[in-house]
């Protein structure tokens, strides 16, 4: 189950998302290499995180990290 | 002296001296008196620096024709005094009710102290006098901590600290021999004082490998130690690099150094579970980012990096006031112990997402304007790698701190906990740093005024609708991937950095020296005491030491073909059977035996 701060924070996200797309469209096109492109850098970011803790992972083992 | 005389050396005294002198006065107060002393201390140090013009300086002679520069003000230096003591007194006051120690004052004051000697060196000299008693007192800041890993933790600290002092010092003296210059100025000629130099501010700097002190000993310092270690160390670092090595030769290679550093910190912050090495490895990605800036060298780059290193100061000092809070009330530093903390400390909660939003740098708050400022500089100098690679990191921080705040307070609650709000000692600053924070976001021509390069910095528009949608988008759709896929949540890990590859050589080398070096002296020593054993014996004992001079000398004289010659007239006397010798020969060759048996005997 979602808690509410997650709830809200997805929806407002996706909300502000598609109004930053808007403006970028209407004012700053030319300012960007293509719309949409620091949204994509943003995804790409963070599945490149995703993949890069998963890696890392392969140097860890179990435990308290204060131990 | 008159009135407007005695102000003006006032006005020139070194901010340091405050620290360095407030330090040894301080065992003489207790109780409250202590505590009104530590502020005035602070407050005294911050009225010095802001009221320091520029060009002012303070010679200290030491020796004929050799002066130290105490204190050289310039807008560079000047910048990073008014940022160190203003947090400063802002951590002094923080550590009021947080420590006990009058040692760990001491210790506080006098890394503040050195931290602003450092800023205001004017020779190299001077910088590496400050620099070691820096890496000294902040070891103490760690060590109070009082644990067995707080301990060890601190020698680790202290090996790296001193090896890199070592390689600064290497350098300063090199460098000094092959151009005769001991100013704190741009060290341009490639070579081994260059790169020595470079290490040795490397280390302080936690470039990459040379970081894992960083986050291995800044989360087992006290609450308040980790607010002082978070501040200076490293920005220390990052003002002598400018200060060296703007855009030098390897300038290029100093701003690729500051990508790799971003994205790297970010990368292990985000598997941490300890909230203050989550911390510590953002002060690796951020410093990055200074380093980038810097290494860049353009003017809105060093401007940049510098005003990175002002507002990194305000929001990373929040950071771990905020974390400090949270474990002096709860006694928990692991995600995974916290949760829903919001409602019993709200303060907290609110100070601490206004830092994790400076940090990640969203719209309005400090940390948007120098990161945008550096990003700006690196596409400008057609650095585009070096631009993407940041705006990767300003991802991977964002995800970083959405973790942070959510797991710390706005997870689900946990009911064992008890805790309440932090005292107001830690409140006031944490509410004022956040004020900082949020002021100079709002309004970043405050912090233009006093960067090293003004004018240009006033040209750049941190507002511009391209930086400000753009910066929009990446961080909403960081948002709404972090809390729709839940990629990120925290685990209880160890995990291991490049000190494993340390710790691991450490090992080999100390097996090494335990097995078959030892076996090798053990040997040797056993051989060479057979030896000793063999002369003592023979010394000791006359008449065969007689016998084997004689025996020697005889060898020896049979060799030589004067006494082939001799010999064989001797054979011929005694085939001839008259063989006689006359007796003062006798004689002569028994003193001769005698004197050499007695000086081999005299001089063993």
């Amino acid at each position: 189950m979602l808690n509410g701060v997650r709830k809200f924070v997805i929806f407002s996200s996706i909300g502000g998302i598609c109004v930053a797309l808007a403006l970028s469209l209407i004012i700053s096109r030319h300012e960007e290499p293509f719309l949409g492109f620091h949204a994509i850098i943003g995804a790409v970011g963070v599945l490149f995180f995703a993949f890069a803790m998963r890696i890392l992972s392969l140097a860890q083992r179990e435990g308290r990290q204060d131990e | 002296m008159n009135e407007t005389g005695f102000l003006e050396f006032l006005t020139s005294i070194p901010p340091a001296f405050v620290y360095i002198f407030g330090a040894s006065l301080l065992p003489l107060f207790r109780g409250r008196a202590r505590k009104a002393y530590l502020v005035a201390i602070g407050v005294l140090g911050l009225a010095l620096a802001f009221t320091l013009k520029p060009q002012t300086s303070w010679m200290l002679p030491i020796l004929p024709e050799i002066k130290l520069t105490l204190l050289h003000a310039d807008a560079l230096s000047l910048i990073m005094g008014y940022i160190f003591t203003l947090i400063g007194f802002f951590a002094i006051i923080y550590s009021l009710d947080a420590v006990r120690e009058t040692g760990h004052h001491i210790c506080a004051l006098l890394y503040i102290g050195s931290s602003l000697g450092a800023v205001f060196a004017g020779d190299l000299i001077t910088l590496y006098i400050f620099w070691e008693i820096m890496a000294v007192s902040s070891l103490g800041l760690i060590w109070y901590e009082g644990s067995k890993r707080a301990r060890d933790a601190g020698f680790r600290y202290i090996i790296f600290h001193l090896f890199g002092g070592c390689a600064l010092l290497a350098g300063i003296i090199i460098h000094f021999l092959t151009t005769g210059s001991l100013t704190v100025g741009p060290v341009d000629e490639l070579g081994i004082a260059y790169f020595l130099i470079l290490l040795g501010i490397g280390v302080n700097t936690a470039f990459i490998p040379l970081h894992t002190w960083l986050p291995d000993s800044y989360p087992k310092a006290t609450i308040a130690g980790s607010v002082f270690l978070s501040v200076y160390t490293t920005k220390t670092g990052v003002y002598a690099l400018a200060r060296t090595f703007p855009a030098a030769e390897a300038g290029g290679a100093v701003a690729y150094m500051g990508a790799v550093m971003a994205i790297y910190g970010v990368a292990f912050a985000l598997l941490q579970n300890d909230v203050r090495k989550l911390l510590s490895y953002h002060i690796v990605s951020q410093v990055g980012y200074m380093v980038a800036g810097v290494g860049i060298g353009t003017m809105i780059g060093i401007n940049g990096g510098i005003a990175h290193v002002f507002n990194h100061i305000l929001y990373k000092a929040l950071l771990f006031m905020c974390m400090g809070a949270v474990i002096y009330e709860t006694g928990r530093m692991n995600l995974t112990e916290l949760g829903g903390l919001a409602r019993k400390m709200p303060v907290t909660a609110l100070t601490c997402i206004v830092a994790a939003f400076s940090i990640s740098g969203v719209i309005g708050f400090n940390g948007y304007v120098s990161k945008g400022m550096i990003i700006h500089a690196a596409e400008e100098s057609h650095l585009h790698l070096i631009a993407l690679a940041l705006m990767l990191a300003s991802v991977g921080t964002f995800l970083s701190f959405l973790k942070l705040t959510y797991f710390t307070f706005f997870s689900a609650a946990r009911e064992e906990i008890q805790a309440k709000e932090a005292p107001i000692t830690m409140l006031i600053p944490m509410v004022a740093t956040a004020a900082l924070c949020v002021a100079i976001g709002v309004y970043p021509q405050m912090l233009y005024r006093i960067l090293p390069f003004p004018e240009e910095a006033f040209h750049y528009d941190a507002y511009s609708a391209g930086h400000t949608l753009g910066t929009a988008e990446l961080l909403l759709m960081t948002a709404f991937m972090f809390f729709a896929f839940g990629f990120f949540k925290p685990h209880e890990r160890i995990t291991y950095d490049i000190d494993l590859i340390y710790r691991r050589a450490g090992n080999a080398f100390i097996h090494f020296c335990e097995g078959p070096l030892m076996s090798f002296a053990r040997a040797t020593e056993s051989m060479m005491m057979k030896i000793a054993d063999a002369f003592a014996s023979f010394l000791q004992n006359s008449s065969a030491a007689a016998g084997m001079l004689a025996y020697i000398m005889i060898v020896l004289l049979r060799q030589s073909e004067h006494f082939k010659k001799y010999e064989d007239n001797l054979n011929r006397l005694r085939e001839n059977g008259s063989m006689k010798i006359a007796i003062g020969t006798g004689v002569l060759i028994t003193l001769l035996l005698i004197f050499f048996y007695l000086a081999i005997f005299m001089y063993a």
